[in-house]
């Protein structure tokens, strides 16, 4: 994505992480993809169960979520693998609110959460047993 | 960024994404349109399958989503439709009626084949 362009997303999206969801938003997200994490995109809980399964998580694997937002998926696979997730986004709002859905879910001590954008990952190589991300990057 | 990641995989490391891609096989303007209606991040090339191949990555498989996206697609614009009451207590008028009309558009250019979606993975080499 250019410069440019994530500036832009990073305004929309922080702009629309630091919303209140309200219920009606929650109703609308569990009837879509079945699952309420503050998403409106096109990854389900079917589909993010799918991706799961192609990672072969396992208890104590290193994740990286590139895109996380408020942390779908990547801290619903550490939720149900025990998987440790480290997930990445420009909007801090976003990162704000899983951080403390990370905290609320009991799993905070497995779960970092990193302002980054894609172009620049700020991670040492050979530092993760895998990568997810949703319709984030080219 | 296929290889950038490639190289914070380590060893028999996985991969797995979905995204949204332009279809192949289309005229300059229908690829324009195909660009203009679907997300920010729709650019992605419809080659994914060489592009990870040419990247290194090894044991790769793809899963078309075409008709779940269309089908999610319709889900959240009714879903807003029927609250909007509701939702334009939380944002504007405008906004609500904005995102719905950027929702349709993508819905618009999914139903007439512009765009795709698809989950791919793969591995890196076990050393």
């Amino acid at each position: 994505m250019r410069s440019r362009d994530e500036s832009q997303a990073r305004s929309d999206f922080g702009e629309r992480y630091a919303a209140p969801t309200g219920d009606a938003n929650a109703r609308i997200e569990q009837s879509v993809i079945g699952a309420v994490w503050g998403a409106n995109g096109y990854t389900t809980l079917d589909q993010a169960d799918e991706l799961g399964r192609r990672l072969r998580l396992w208890p104590g694997a290193r994740l990286l979520d590139l895109g996380t937002g408020r942390g779908w998926p990547g801290l619903y696979l550490a939720q149900q693998t025990g998987c440790e997730v480290v997930g990445t986004d420009l909007p801090v709002e976003g990162l704000e609110v899983g951080r403390r859905r990370a905290h609320d879910e009991s799993i905070g001590e497995r779960v970092s959460l990193v302002v980054a954008g894609g172009a620049d990952l700020p991670f040492r190589p050979r530092s993760f047993d895998a990568v997810v991300h949703t319709d984030v990057l080219c | 960024m296929l290889r950038a990641l490639k190289r914070l995989l380590r060893p028999s490391g996985r991969l797995a994404y979905t995204t949204i891609l332009v279809a192949p096989g289309l005229s300059p303007a229908q690829r324009r349109n195909a660009r203009r209606s679907g997300p920010r991040a729709v650019a992605s090339r419809s080659d994914q399958r060489r592009l990870l191949a040419s990247a290194g990555y090894v044991d790769i498989d793809t899963v078309d989503l075409t008709a779940e996206f269309a089908a999610t697609a319709r889900a959240w614009i009714d879903g807003w439709a029927a609250n909007e009451a509701e939702l334009t207590t939380l944002e504007s008028a405008e906004r609500f009626a904005e995102r719905q009309r950027d929702r349709r558009s993508q819905l618009r250019a999914v139903e007439d084949g512009l765009l795709h979606r698809a989950m791919f993975s793969a591995s890196t080499a076990s050393r």
